[in-house]
């Protein structure tokens, strides 16, 4: 091959290299300014307080496959305008979460200007507008899982007397007021009628609500970084542009190499 | 081609050992980690008493006044109106025992701090439900709020020295242990006036 032939050659070989360097930098420039919006948030995720915001958007809600439960179970009897309602580990009072707690709803009763709200696990202790009082769970002696709640009316010399009743398995446990330690008693030969559960109706308000508190916005930019958010199709694309990364770095080094060389 | 199959071995074993390691970590930052019991946590300070010592368990509200206190180091109100403490009463003085939840980066932390004479005497972590900084848990850490106490400006009287990787753990215990003290000081004065 004769020199200018040879010099040709490599014209041609280097505007190849240098034409495809450009396309796949433009085609990895997308991702690149994606991850590093993506990580600058991440970086300042708690100045910006993403994990306590929520993404709100349906069709994003849909993207991530969160779905809010049929049903709702509520107690029975208690304000129509407010009720309480657990769905799913949300509690709601009327529209406003009122706890998230993943054991079941027992049931509510009010005692001297307090509400006492049972879930098997914990007996939250409220005031009549529902700001939290106190939580008695197992680490400050409730006695065991709450099957039922209930307000027990006792009348001694003529006074009325009412106690908060829970049940456990094999037991009866009143809440002693001065101290809310727990004393066991014996089996009450009459069970007063405790507020029963019903399905809640019209639910689609707390469905709603449900679906705003799902999504954190931190949750959603660490999975646009990773590409997560398109699951398996977007990390494998995303490890792509991480390899295209690696040999433009690397091209672009051995380009660069090159052209010193020939300019010594 | 000897040597080439142990060196190969050799770095097999290294990747299924790094990846072990690696798999044991993910999983044990999982899960919550309960380190004392609040019975257990109690028993310790009680241990502490040199001397016979009565012991009552008692409540404060969390008035407006008091809320606005806490608020101010915790940056947002504690979110109970009502706290339990045990008071432990001995000749040499009155000592206060909490036990306080504050949220490190996303989830609570629930401490065990006791107090006496405005200084903290015992702070240690309960239960710890983060992924990163458990680290707070370790004695030689807490250890550094032994008699630690609030300046004029209810901060620390001391430097606390951080972990790397754990700072909002590290600032949640701060936090918490400037309130016990600030708790502390509001059930003494409580109890001197109803004396």
């Amino acid at each position: 091959m004769s020199p200018y032939k040879k010099k040709q050659k490599e014209k041609r070989r280097k505007n190849l290299f240098r034409k495809w360097h450009r396309r796949i930098g433009f085609a990895a420039a997308l991702f690149l300014v994606n991850l590093s919006l993506t990580g600058f948030l991440l970086n300042h995720s708690e100045d910006f307080e993403l994990h306590k915001s929520y993404v709100s958007s349906d069709w994003l809600i849909d993207l991530y496959g969160v779905k809010a439960p049929d049903s709702a179970d509520c107690i029975k009897g208690f304000s129509p305008q407010n009720p309480i309602c657990q769905l799913a580990e949300k509690i709601y009072y009327g529209n406003s979460l009122l706890i998230n707690e993943t054991s079941t709803l027992v049931g509510l009763v009010k005692l001297e200007q307090l509400f006492y709200l049972a879930t098997q696990q914990k007996l939250y202790i409220y005031t009549d507008t529902f700001e939290l009082v106190e939580i008695m769970d197992k680490s400050n002696g409730l006695p065991g899982t709450i099957l039922e709640l209930i307000r027990f009316d006792t009348t001694n010399d003529n006074i009325n007397n009412p106690k908060i009743l829970i049940k456990t398995e094999n037991q009866q446990w009143s809440l002693q007021p001065n101290d809310l330690s727990w004393q066991l008693e014996s089996p009450l030969s009459i069970m007063p009628v405790k507020l029963q559960m019903r399905k809640g109706d019209k639910i689609e308000e707390l469905q709603n609500l449900y679906l705003d508190k799902q999504i954190t916005h931190l949750k959603f930019i660490q999975d646009l970084h990773s590409g997560r958010i398109f699951s398996l199709p977007g990390k494998l694309l995303n490890d792509l542009v991480a390899l295209i990364v690696i040999i433009l770095a690397l091209s672009g080094f051995f380009a660069w190499q090159k052209r010193k060389d020939k300019v010594e | 081609m000897g040597r080439n199959i142990y060196a190969s071995q050799a770095v097999k074993s290294k990747v299924v050992m790094l990846f072990a390691l690696a798999c044991s970590i993910f999983i044990s930052s999982l899960a919550a980690k309960s380190y004392l019991k609040q019975e257990e946590f109690l028993d310790l300070v009680i241990k502490q008493q040199n001397s016979s010592y009565d012991l009552s368990s008692k409540k404060i509200w969390l008035k407006k006044n008091l809320q606005s206190k806490l608020k101010s180091i915790l940056h947002h109100k504690y979110p109970k109106l009502r706290l339990r403490y045990e008071l432990i009463e001995t000749p040499s003085g009155r000592t206060t025992v909490w036990f306080l939840d504050e949220v490190g980066k996303e989830k609570a932390i629930s401490f065990g701090v006791s107090v006496k004479n405005d200084k903290i005497q015992v702070l240690r972590v309960l239960e710890f439900r983060e992924s990163r900084g458990y680290e707070i848990h370790i004695a030689a850490f807490s250890d550094q709020f032994n008699f630690i106490g609030l300046n004029q400006q209810n901060r620390l009287d001391r430097t606390i020295d951080g972990i790397t990787g754990a700072t909002l753990s590290v600032n949640a215990m701060k936090k918490v242990a400037r309130v016990a003290i600030i708790l502390h000081r509001e059930v003494i004065s409580q109890l001197t006036t109803n004396n």
